[in-house]
């Protein structure tokens, strides 16, 4: 079984930390999208001992513009097709799928458990209010949450993170932040409403979520609080931004 | 004593609160309902939700009457399915047209918004988005710019400022494509 031992050869080159530490690291993700899907693939290869994902979606032709799902899978929960993907990409790493919402009954309960015992969330959901959902709950168990997001015209993205306690929350600053504006006008009478996704966007967002995810995991570099790329300028762009002591979600005084 | 009669939790931190007059600081309309938010931060799961249930209600009733006496129309109405007050359904009306409505408040809420659903309505639109729990719904996708949602809010604000907007949206799109008479 040499090819097996060498699958993480090139890791060990790397200097600045041990990626064989991830052997022992867990990470939930939410949401296995154009940018989930793409993250558990990066981390199931570079080898994080367990991956639990959350998405109650199946895969339709519309997601295939991305990468990951295949046409033949169309049909199938994300969340299984993903988990087939990754048990052949990877067989080292422990995959558990939910194909339920995060926000009620098994999902829900599935969420809460994963909370015990992962080390990290990644957030790769479409909705603010589950975003603010995972957000409350990833402060109150004290764990780590890496937040991305695409902009609704697909060109832009940005990249959370929140570590209780050290980094603004997601809720922390919110209305300072600004972006475009948002049309509601499209209103013909097809199908339901979805965001432009474009998928270099989605790749970028989601490898920036990994490479901190990475940081945070293994303890290495300076995590950045708050990344924000502009796909039209070909930016990148470092926010370092102070907490809100008044946060309602991370702020000192409790509701 | 709160409003729905249970007493108020002992603080050992408990200072008085700094009194704001609202009407000072409103800078819309829905500043003024305030009376619409609930005190107690609880979901579904939790130990306290009967007491936000209560407060749920009292909201709810305090809006259905501001619909009927001061707006006198009566445009919605919403009840809860069981004692677990996590189902309602109601019926929405315009003119001498009614449709069913549902909401769910899911166990994430309220750190989420409810969940709403008029049912007969949805193919009119794509404001709607795909939910498992109640399958299509009014798309809340659009609120992020202005996300006035938090813990506190209520159902009946939720109705107030996301539904009674939606509705009329809906139906004049409708009446402008000749669809609704
Ligand atoms: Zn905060």
């Amino acid at each position: 079984m040499a090819q097996v031992r060498e699958r993480y050869d090139r890791l060990k080159r790397f200097t600045f930390a041990d990626f064989s530490k991830l052997a022992a690291k867990r990470v939930a993700i939410v949401g296995v999208g154009g940018l989930g899907a793409l993250a558990a693939e990066i981390l199931a290869r570079a080898g994080v001992g367990r991956l639990a994902l959350f998405d109650y979606d199946t895969v339709e032709e519309a997601n295939l513009n991305r990468l990951v799902y295949r046409t033949s899978q169309i049909g199938q929960p994300k969340v299984k097709a993903l988990a087939a993907h990754l048990g052949d990409a990877n067989p080292d790493a422990e995959v558990v799928s939910y194909p339920h919402d995060v926000t009620t009954g098994r999902g829900y309960v599935g969420l809460m458990g994963e909370l015990d015992k992962c080390d990290l969330v990644l957030g790769c959901v479409d909705t603010f209010g589950v975003r603010l959902f995972l957000n409350g709950k990833c402060v109150a168990a004290k764990i780590p949450l890496i937040d991305g997001g695409a902009s609704e015209n697909g060109i832009n993205g940005a990249v959370h993170v929140v570590i209780p306690g050290k980094t603004p929350c997601y809720r922390c600053n919110r209305p300072a932040l600004k972006q475009e504006q948002v049309t509601t006008d499209r209103r013909d009478v097809t199908g339901v409403c979805a965001f432009t996704s474009l998928p270099t966007t989605m790749a970028i967002v989601a490898s920036l979520q990994c490479q901190e995810a990475f940081k945070v995991l293994l303890k290495f570099g300076r995590v950045a609080p708050l990344l924000l790329y502009n796909g039209l300028d070909g930016t990148l762009e470092r926010v370092d931004w102070k907490r809100d002591p008044k946060c309602p979600t991370c702020g000192r005084r409790k509701t | 004593m709160t409003p729905t009669g249970a007493p108020l939790p002992r603080d050992r931190f408990a200072r008085p609160r700094k009194i704001v007059d609202r009407y000072d600081t409103a800078k819309q309309e829905d500043d003024l309902f305030y009376f619409l938010l609930c005190g107690t931060n609880a979901s579904p799961p939790d130990e306290k939700w009967p007491l936000r249930t209560l407060e749920e209600q009292y909201a709810l009733d305090r809006y259905f009457e501001y619909l009927k006496y001061m707006e006198k129309h009566a445009w919605i109405e919403l009840a809860a399915t069981g004692p677990s007050a996590t189902r309602w359904r109601g019926k929405v009306r315009d003119g001498a047209h009614a449709w069913d409505l549902e909401v769910i408040l899911k166990d994430a809420y309220p750190a989420i918004p409810p969940a709403c659903r008029i049912p007969e309505l949805m193919h009119y639109t794509d404001r709607k988005i795909d939910d498992e729990a109640l399958g299509l719904r009014i798309c809340d996708m659009h609120m992020e710019q202005s996300y006035w949602w938090h813990e506190h809010c209520s159902l009946a604000l939720y109705l107030k400022r996301e539904v009674s907007y939606w509705v009329q949206s809906v139906l004049q799109d409708m009446r402008r494509k000749g669809w609704l008479k």
